[in-house]
């Protein structure tokens, strides 16, 4: 009983990095309408970021928000040069434009700091807590704290700001935004550069536990597509529980399902995946609605 | 929010070259086939190409054999994504389904490699039909991720099926079992490249054929706007099915001709970056045009070799893939419509064609 | 109406375009029958041993560069030296991206166009590329501990380099027999014919691990599988998964107080890469069954073979692999092929699988004191394991040179 605690602690720790991924992977689909193959990829430079100004001398307090601020300039800056150019010649163009954004990223990453892994400290240091049979360690707790911090500012934003308020407007009807003056594009690319700040996050809680590699955010990235989808595109707050319902998921099915093993994990998501569509296309927090013709 | 994934679906629609040049092929169809001079450059090439085969090495061949296994897979994506309007992002997996099917069959029970194609490409028919039953409920990117959902999957399941498909080291023959028949005088490369010219030119007149009858005016409906394909009494969802099986069986052709050439199937050929590959392809080259399979297989297969032989050295290899990365990203900025597209756009506008915007 | 000639114009040369794409791309000539019959015949000669090279340069596998730049800082050495018997040594190394079909191109490439006379490929997919080089008789070291790569009935010109994966599983599985009887085993390793052929190793030295666990490679975050061995009270942990998953795995079982006694898979116990990342405290007393040096580890600060692969790597190669143990083993290797080449005094495929199944007692930079290299079964060269355990800073013997040559037999 107490390995079954464990293993959902453990798989809502990792859900949450996953939460964060598919919160921006959402961001962008809202806004731009494609799903971005190279969403990890950005968090997993934001992560070698963190390291070399961690390596600086910079203490944790001000990497996160002079992170934070770079990634959303970084993101604002892709949307704007690289993605602008494409966009109106339809929704594969743009997923193909993301998927070299994705080799390209990847690349700079391993030209500037090798492929081998390297191990980053904790910002939290390496306490370890019990509490009865469950073992949590700070990075888990102060990471946790992170990650669900950031998506409550991102949520507060889109709620209570006027800002927030331009944001859903465009990404709820670009053309009616348009009329009203709000800049649509300006929207798109504020959109991008949220995304890329809470993908960010992701990426500094990730490093220390998985250490810092270009391949960082791989496997991440295939789990935070299942968690958007699982969620459903149209809903924040369903890209985060699904974030965390994969987390938990595939870690309790590879332990206790028999048949699948750790080799099958991956199939877990993607197999809940193929139901959900098939039963509910616009997820479980989506709302359905009637596609324009 | 599946008005946004419809959103830019519909103003791509209206921003395609296919567009403007609606009327023009209506009336270049009027003529008979033998006059129009699209058919004489295609047989112009079709001589050519089989003229190649005794001109170059047989390194060479090989490598343009692997293009022409590729370019019919783009060309079966082709058919699904630029006339269709489906995503697919599994098309590597229908690809590795047939390579391991033909193999199995040949390595495993003997048979002749005519007879394990096309059970290749019946295997993988059947199977993209099943995936298109999805389709019936889910479309756009939605489709797309079930897709890729295959593409993650299925290297997973070859290695762990082992029993049938040798596992994570695959299954491998000591030889490439297409052969010249006795009293060719030619090498394997050389019948390879020539028999795979045949198989590319006859899948593209087939698919030509079908998107240009009536049943191409139903597909062109279906893309457009299926709800008013179903009011003019297209029977959508079995069209949906025909044009997935179709469009993945050609998929499994040219994946058990590419896996029987290369006398080898690994997991790791079929993963899911070889069905983004598949993919780009298809809009590199240009999803509409038929010739566009051909470039952007071309593009696939050659890019990342010329890239690294220029780079080469054992430190390069970051370098390559950034270099690819961008010449993939330039060529969706300067020409929308894939390569193939884009050349007859240039073509047009030098010849004193009326002056188009590149985009809408 | 003006339209139609141009757009029927456009279509026609894109038509074409798409064609002469291909043949351009083809630009050199067929050649000629002579050129084919000049390798494997050419001893004596003064013309260059042309060695190719496919290797991972790029995508998800691209840290197995670092064996192409050790060997071929290696071949540079030999080369300033004067060559094999006089002949240069021309290494071409080609990028493959771990894809089979590209490294079966390569392949064809470095045999058909620059007349290759060993081919060196790197991995698994190596199988799916030898058919190829044995039918054309060429004389293929493949990187790979896989046991197809032993089977020289059925590949006669392909050798491989490393042990046999299931040697290690052999020579783990008698140490904790010998260290701890009562021990509950547990393995936690890739899915793919490397963990099942260490796990078979195991068997065959009589022990069945209590509990095998693997996951696809790329999958680094592995605490699931942690807490399901700890629950099902794993006290001995034989940690064989690669990459960034090892280090990870590492800190992770020092963050949830898991200590199990644990031995580490050869190949991911280096200090660059596993135990330095994973911070030295957290892998301090682990074991693991080695035959390389680690060119990182301050015990070999002084020795002979480890100074000469980090002044050629730094000469030669690229510094950044002066520590890198994935360098150091490419550099064995090269030194392994050039042995053999001095042996068949020419690369024919025949003549270098013999000279290369003669090798006996020969020295190599690359692997621990008190190891030789000598053809063992399977043709591998490298079968002898000591095993080291690491004090905080460095790895230390543990036991003495066991020889999974006498294991197989009995």
């Amino acid at each position: 009983m107490s390995e079954l605690l464990q293993q959902t602690v453990s798989g809502l720790t990792t859900g949450l990095v996953y939460a964060a991924l598919a919160l921006a992977i959402a961001l962008v689909f809202q806004g731009t309408g494609t799903l971005n193959f190279a969403q990890g990829e950005f968090a997993t430079l934001a992560a070698f970021v963190s390291f070399a100004l961690s390596t600086a001398g910079l203490s944790w307090w001000l990497i996160v928000p002079v992170l934070v601020v770079l990634a959303f300039v970084f993101g604002a800056g892709v949307e704007r040069l690289l993605v602008r150019p494409v966009e109106g010649n339809g929704p594969l163009a743009l997923l193909t434009v993301t998927a070299a954004l994705l080799l390209g990223t990847n690349a700079v990453v391993a030209l500037i700091w090798g492929t081998d892994v390297r191990s980053m400290p904790s910002p939290f240091g390496d306490a370890v807590h019990h509490v009865g049979p469950l073992t949590f360690t700070a990075q888990a707790l102060g990471g946790g704290a992170l990650v669900l911090t950031a998506m409550v500012l991102c949520g507060a934003i889109f709620r209570f700001t006027p800002l927030g308020l331009r944001l859903r407007a465009v990404a709820d009807n670009p053309d009616s935004a348009r009329l009203l003056g709000i800049s649509t594009g300006l929207m798109l690319a504020v959109g991008w550069g949220i995304a890329a700040a809470v993908g960010a996050v992701a990426g500094l809680v990730a490093a220390p536990t998985l250490g810092l590699s270009p391949e960082l955010m791989t496997n991440a990235l295939l789990l935070a597509l299942a968690a958007v989808t699982l969620g459903g595109f149209s809903s924040r707050l369903g890209a985060v529980v699904g974030g965390l319902l994969i987390g938990v998921l595939s870690n309790l099915a590879s332990r206790y399902v028999p048949g699948i093993g750790g080799d099958l994990q991956l199939v877990v998501p993607f197999a809940v995946i193929f139901l959900v569509l098939l039963v509910r296309p616009q997820g479980l927090f989506g709302r359905p609605s009637a596609v324009r013709a | 929010m599946a008005t946004s994934i419809s959103g830019p679906a519909t103003r791509t629609v209206a921003a395609t070259p296919g567009s403007p040049r609606a009327a023009a092929p209506a009336l270049d169809e009027l003529r008979p086939l033998w006059r129009r001079p699209v058919t004489w450059a295609w047989t112009a090439l079709f001589v050519v190409a089989l003229v190649v085969p005794f001109l170059i090495s047989d390194y060479d061949l090989f490598k343009a054999t692997r293009v022409l296994t590729v370019a019919i897979a783009v060309a079966g994506l082709n058919l699904l994504i630029g006339r269709a309007g489906q995503i697919s992002a599994g098309h590597g997996a229908l690809y590795g389904l047939g390579a391991y099917t033909a193999m199995i069959l040949v390595k495993e029970l003997g048979w002749g490699w005519p007879l394990a194609v096309l059970a290749a490409v019946i295997v993988s028919g059947a199977a993209g039909w099943l995936i298109g039953l999805p389709a019936l409920r889910v479309r756009g990117l939605n489709l797309g991720l079930l897709t890729i959902a295959i593409a993650a999957i299925f290297p997973l399941l070859l290695s762990r099926f082992e029993g049938i498909t040798g596992g994570t080291i695959g299954l491998q023959l000591a030889g490439s079992p297409i052969t010249p028949p006795g009293g060719l005088a030619l090498t394997p490369e050389q019948f390879q490249f020539l028999l795979l010219v045949v198989v590319l030119a006859v899948v593209l007149v087939l698919l030509r054929n079908l998107t240009t009858g009536p049943l191409g005016r139903a597909v062109e409906a279906l893309r457009v706007n299926p709800l008013m394909a179903r009011s003019e009494g297209v029977d959508v969802n079995r069209l949906t099915l025909t044009m997935f099986g179709i469009s993945s069986a050609v998929a499994g052709l040219g994946g058990a001709l590419g896996g029987l050439v290369l006398a080898s199937t690994v997991p790791d050929s079929y993963s899911m970056f070889f069905s983004l590959t598949l993919l780009s392809a298809c809009v590199v080259g240009g999803s509409r045009t038929w010739a566009g399979s051909l470039v952007g297989a071309a593009f696939i297969v050659y890019l990342p070799d010329v890239i690294s032989q220029h780079i080469g050295s054992t430190t390069g290899g970051q370098w390559s893939q950034l270099v690819y990365a961008v010449a993939l990203l330039l060529t969706l900025f300067f020409l929308p419509a894939g390569v193939a597209g884009g050349a007859g756009r240039l073509v047009t506008r030098l010849t004193g064609g009326p002056r188009r915007r590149s985009k809408a | 109406m003006s339209d139609i000639p141009g757009l029927v114009r456009r279509r026609v040369v894109v038509a074409l375009a798409a064609g002469s794409l291909l043949l351009t791309a083809a630009c050199s000539g067929r050649a000629d029958d002579s050129s084919e019959s000049a390798s494997g015949s050419s001893a004596g000669s003064d013309e260059p041993i042309v060695v190719g090279m496919s290797f991972p340069l790029s995508g998800p596998l691209s840290g197995a560069a670092a064996v192409a730049d050790g060997a071929a800082a290696y071949f540079e050495r030999v080369n300033a030296e004067g060559g094999v018997d006089g002949r240069e040594i021309d290494y071409q190394v080609l990028d493959d991206g771990y894809d089979p079909a590209r490294q079966a191109e390569n392949a064809r490439q470095l045999v058909d166009q620059e007349d290759a006379g060993v081919v060196l490929t790197f991995g698994g997919i190596s199988s799916a590329t030898a058919p190829y080089l044995n039918g054309e008789k060429v004389a293929h070291v493949a990187f790979g501990t896989q046991a197809a790569l032993s089977d020289t009935d059925t590949t006669p010109y392909t050798r491989g380099w490393f042990p046999d994966g299931s040697w290690e599983g052999q020579v783990v599985a008698e140490h904790i027999q010998e260290e701890s009887p009562d021990a509950v085993v547990g393995v936690l390793g890739i899915a793919n014919d490397l963990t099942t052929s260490q796990v078979d190793g195991m068997a065959a030295a009589g022990l069945t691990p209590d509990k095998v666990l693997t996951v696809p490679p790329g999958v680094v975050d592995l605490t699931s599988q942690l807490n399901e061995l700890r629950g099902a009270g794993v006290d001995t942990l034989f940690l064989a998964v690669v990459g960034p998953a090892q280090p990870a795995t590492l800190r992770t079982m020092a963050d949830i107080g898991y200590q199990p006694t644990t031995y580490l898979y050869s190949a991911a116990s280096d200090l660059a890469t596993s135990v330095g990342p994973a911070g030295p405290e957290n892998a301090t007393n682990a074991f693991t069954a080695q035959y390389f040096k680690d060119p990182a580890d301050p015990r070999w600060a002084d020795d002979e073979g480890v100074q000469a692969f980090k002044e050629d790597i730094a000469e030669y190669g690229d510094e950044a692999n002066a520590d890198s143990y994935l360098a150091i083993e490419g550099y064995g290797a090269a030194a392994a092929i050039v042995a053999a080449l001095e042996e068949s005094g020419g690369e024919g495929g025949d003549a270098f699988a013999e000279a290369w199944d003669s090798i006996d007692g020969v020295d190599n930079p690359a692997i621990l004191p008190d190891m030789q290299l000598s053809a063992g079964p399977g043709s591998r060269l490298v079968h002898q394991y000591r095993i080291l355990q690491f004090d905080g800073t460095s790895w230390q013997d543990a036991g003495d040179v066991v020889d999974a040559a006498d294991l197989a037999q009995g």
